[in-house]
């Protein structure tokens, strides 16, 4: 073959040319279908402008080709030279605008993209608050009815409480208090009159509680000692709160009060009857002890009845008047821990406390086979107590020691310790000890390991209560090793620490 | 003279520039629209394997209007365009020159494509 003939190309070429028009126009139509179907989408006016450039490149080149194959044919080659650059210079630019038009597609979709996320966002928020617009008047009605519901249910509780509720200004002047408080501090006086300090009893307290309320914001479970309006004491446990405003300024303060008179008096009422326990079983060792002066006694009176000389001689007057006076001792020892009086605190010596009270029990100890030992510490500083109610804490104790070492007898230790602000009283015994089980439970009430109608299971309840009054701590410790290597029995150690008394 | 002159081979520096041009902005079009996991689906398929075919025509027509530039009178024979054929025997120039001839067997069926991509578009608009 010595020559490629170009012919059918030129038949691809203008066939070719009017299929890529049609075409061309094709696309142009989805194109304006998908830009009409939705006007707002960036991309589908991308095609859009991308197809009509594409059609017009393929119209210009398309019948820039069959024209100048046309003019071939029909023999005006020289017409077709003329025409052929405009057609080509109109190729170039088409092709370039294509261009141009894919890469502006970049920028342009970025654009698009952030304003229809921020239209979105608009949408959303008109939504809102065309809804909210809508529903205003609605929602400010249900509002209303839910503040108010609250505000009944608060009232309701501030008014129905049975615990005095108050709230008062920066200047201790009562705002508001509820009924229960009303009747108690201020039946008939305007609130107005009514200053909150008035109701403490003693100024102290009411220093203490103010200085809390100051320096910590709140006060919690704070016993106070108060006068009512009829002069009647209360005592009434109050926990309360500083208000401050917005710049951390206390403008007032709010709290809740409960009366614990009742409470009060029905605990002191338990503690003195647990002490009648103690009386009770105490009588029966001292009936037994009295009974042998009394022996003494009757024994040495029939003989003076026999001789009355010889009994002068004999010195038996004297040993009747003895033991008369021991037992006038013992009975007079019952009768002083036995009677009720009120409270009184004072600055305390507690190695006489404890000598008095082993003045009452060591008789009965000693029937039972029990030595006491006294370790008393000799400059013991004083406590501010109630002598009475330490008394009845260290028989508590005492009996109980007695029960721990049964009829087998033993030891009771008695020990008096000073520590750095605390005076420590120990009473131990060489017992069958207390269960690691039950000795988180010793100190509840009603909780007892003596049979029925041997023990009420208040005494250590009480003990620790009256610990407890007195700023103290109270802990047990058994087995106590040392008692343990000693005699074998695991044995039971009470350990009581009492701050040492300040003077006012 | 101030202004600048335009001879006779800006024309056609111009329009391989255009291709040069054309071809760049398809390849971004095809590497954008396959990078983006939004532009998923047959739509943009087609759309890709129209840039595709179109920067492959891009690149025949350059190379074929290279050849044209390179071939002599004596390569082509014949007095018009219909009686045209070129001579042996066969160069490079003049197989690139003889493929450019029907660059339509590219560029038309990617205008069928391009088609077809649009039509994919609207058909899930409409569903």
């Amino acid at each position: 073959m010595t020559e490629i003939f170009l012919f059918p190309a030129l038949c691809i070429e203008f066939f070719g040319s009017a299929l890529a028009i049609i075409f061309s126009c094709v696309a142009c139509y989805y194109a304006w279908q998908l830009s009409r179907r939705d006007p707002d989408n960036f991309i589908w006016g991308f095609l859009w402008y991308f197809s009509i450039a594409i059609t017009i490149f393929c119209f210009s080149r398309g019948v820039g080709h069959m024209v100048r194959i046309v003019l071939d044919a029909l023999g005006y080659e020289g017409l077709s030279r003329k025409f052929s650059p405009w057609s080509g210079g109109l190729n170039t630019l088409l092709l370039i605008s294509v261009s141009a038009v894919i890469i502006y597609y970049h920028k342009g979709l970025a654009a698009y993209r952030a304003i229809r996320d921020k239209a979105y966002k608009l949408r959303l928020v008109a939504d809102e608050l065309q809804e909210w617009n809508m529903n205003l008047e609605e929602r400010v009605e249900e509002r209303t009815q839910d503040l108010a519901a609250s505000e009944r249910k608060f009232r309701s509780f501030f008014e129905n409480s049975k615990d005095i509720v108050y709230f008062c200004d920066k200047n201790d002047q009562v705002s508001h208090i509820n009924t229960t408080g009303k009747e108690l501090f201020c039946d008939g006086k305007k609130l107005k009159e009514f200053a909150f300090v008035g109701i403490f009893l003693h100024p102290k307290d009411w220093l203490i509680f103010k200085d809390k309320l100051e320096t910590q914001g709140y006060v919690n479970d704070f016993e106070v000692e108060c006068v009512t309006q009829s002069g009647q004491r209360h005592v009434v446990l109050f926990s309360a709160n500083a208000i401050h405003n917005l710049h951390g300024e206390v403008i007032g303060h709010e709290g809740i009060g409960k009366d614990m008179t009742r409470l009060k008096m029905m605990t002191e009422k338990l503690m003195a009857q647990e002490k009648m326990a103690s009386v009770g079983q105490m009588a029966a060792g001292i009936a037994h002890e009295i009974n042998t002066p009394l022996g003494i006694i009757l024994g040495y009176s029939q003989l003076m009845l026999d001789d009355e000389e010889e009994a002068r001689e004999a010195g038996h007057l004297v040993i009747i008047e003895r033991q008369a006076k021991a037992c006038q001792k013992i009975v007079a020892d019952l009768l002083k821990f036995s009677r009720q009086s009120e409270s009184v605190v004072q600055f305390v010596d507690l190695n006489e406390v404890i000598q008095d009270v082993l003045a009452v029990t060591e008789h009965t100890l000693n029937i039972h086979k029990i030595e006491v030992v006294r370790s008393l510490h000799e400059l013991l500083p004083l406590v501010h107590a109630d002598r009475e109610r330490l008394q009845q804490v260290l028989i508590n104790l005492i009996n109980n020691a007695q029960f721990a070492l049964g009829d087998t007898g033993g030891v009771i230790s008695v020990e008096t310790h000073v520590h750095e602000k605390m005076v420590e009283v120990v009473v131990e015994d060489t017992g069958c000890g207390i269960s690691q089980d039950i000795q988180r439970k010793i100190f509840e009430p009603f909780f007892t390991t003596k049979d029925v109608g041997e023990g009420t299971g208040l005494g250590l309840s009480v003990v620790y209560g009256i610990v407890l009054e007195f700023g103290g701590t109270i802990t047990v410790l058994s087995p106590v090793p040392r008692v343990q290597k000693e005699t074998g029995q695991p044995g039971t150690a009470f350990s009581i620490l009492i701050p040492i008394g300040e003077s006012e | 003279m101030a202004l600048q002159t335009h001879g006779s081979p800006e024309g056609i520096y111009v329009h391989q520039m255009g291709h040069a041009l054309f071809t760049a902005a398809l390849g971004y079009l095809f590497w954008h629209t396959k990078k983006s996991q939004k532009h998923d689906g047959r739509g943009w398929k087609y759309l890709q394997l129209f840039c595709l075919l179109m920067i492959f025509w891009n690149i025949v027509t350059f190379l074929g209007h290279e050849a044209v530039e390179r071939l002599t009178p004596m390569d082509i024979h014949g007095a018009t365009s219909l009686t045209q054929s070129v001579v042996a025997p066969l160069t490079l120039t003049k197989v690139i020159y003889l493929i450019a001839k029907v660059d339509h067997l590219i560029f038309t069926p990617a205008l069928f494509v391009l088609v077809l991509s649009l039509r994919a578009f609207v058909k899930r608009e409409d569903s």
